[in-house]
């Protein structure tokens, strides 16, 4: 499926997948992480995806693989305790004290990506693609370019203040 | 550089800027802490597309939860409606209560009273005014010196 072919018909599916989001959390901040996730697996499995596939009945499918992945993400977290979840979200060589005040940009890189909320780390590594403008990513996230735009800075600037810091 | 890095941050620099700022950082010998945040950011690898992200089926956990949810909601619902239903008869039943009854009220000494010996024991005696009221016997009247011989 090419980019333009992803645009046409992937996001008109949009108030679809929002509504599979609201049925399943009931709010809406939930249900829009549902659609930017879901829109964003489809771009990303755009290469094995064909317009003839039945894209409808797909993204159906993968917008509720994507709220039961989250609702057991958060029951997770509910059940670790604060320390469970601190060593639960960090890469294992990253648990001694030490590591935290190591030269290693990626290392911290890899904390502070894990310190940000679910859109901003989307948006984050989204833009890593290559050849992915604003434009297109407010088409994949079904987000205004200005949303977009401002979401990532925070994200960015986040992260650069933790890495910063923590150098 | 350092424009370009504060471009980068605010989220606005273009690939091709962001680029350009990759090559300036590698060839600095001696980066500060900041230049090396970026430098970390810049490396950051884009996300990879998971095969089972297209072959999973969460369906049924899905609409298991959701008819959780359904259900949970008819139960507030019903409760709400319950509850409603008994606060509003209790105020329709209650002001109906007290008009069922008898009561006399008399005004003694500028203070009501719904004592009806009490009520009964001032006609005896001497009162200067009398409002009496009944659902089934209203008598409204005044009543001057009447026991007073």
């Amino acid at each position: 499926m090419t980019q333009s072919e992803y645009i046409t018909h992937v996001e008109p599916l949009r108030p679809l997948l929002l509504r599979v989001g609201r049925d399943f959390f009931r709010r809406e901040e939930e249900a829009e992480d549902v659609v930017q996730e879901t829109l964003l697996r489809l771009w990303l499995c755009r290469d094995r995806l064909a317009v003839d596939d039945g894209l409808r009945p797909i993204a159906l499918r993968v917008a509720r693989n994507v709220c039961v992945s989250m609702w057991r993400k958060a029951r997770l977290r509910e059940t670790l305790t604060l320390e469970e979840g601190h060593a639960a979200g960090r890469p294992d060589s990253e648990q001694a004290d030490g590591r935290l005040l190591s030269d290693d940009g990626q290392l911290l890189l890899d904390i502070a990506l894990g310190r940000l909320s679910p859109s901003e780390r989307r948006l984050f590594l989204l833009r890593q693609e290559p050849d992915m403008s604003l434009d297109l990513m407010a088409s994949i996230t079904g987000m205004q370019p200005r949303s977009v735009s401002s979401k990532l800075s925070a994200a960015r600037r986040k992260v650069y203040d933790f890495i910063k810091q923590h150098l | 550089m350092n424009k370009l890095i504060d471009k980068y941050l605010s989220g606005t620099s273009t690939r091709e800027e962001e680029q350009t700022l990759r090559r300036m950082l590698s060839a600095v010998a001696s980066l500060t802490p900041g230049q090396r945040a970026v430098q970390a950011m810049l490396q950051a690898e884009p996300m990879q597309a998971l095969p089972q992200w297209l072959t999973e089926d969460d369906s049924a956990t899905y609409d298991c939860i959701v008819e959780r949810h359904h259900r949970a909601s008819l139960w507030r619902r019903t409760g709400i409606a319950v509850a409603a239903s008994l606060v509003l008869g209790f105020l329709l039943v209650v002001p109906r209560g007290g008009e069922a009854e008898n009561c006399a009220v008399a005004t003694i000494y500028g203070q009501e009273t719904t004592d009806e010996a009490l009520v009964l024991g001032m006609m005896e005696n001497t009162m200067q005014s009398v409002l009496a009221c009944s659902t089934t016997d209203h008598i409204e009247g005044q009543l001057t010196d009447i026991l007073n011989p």
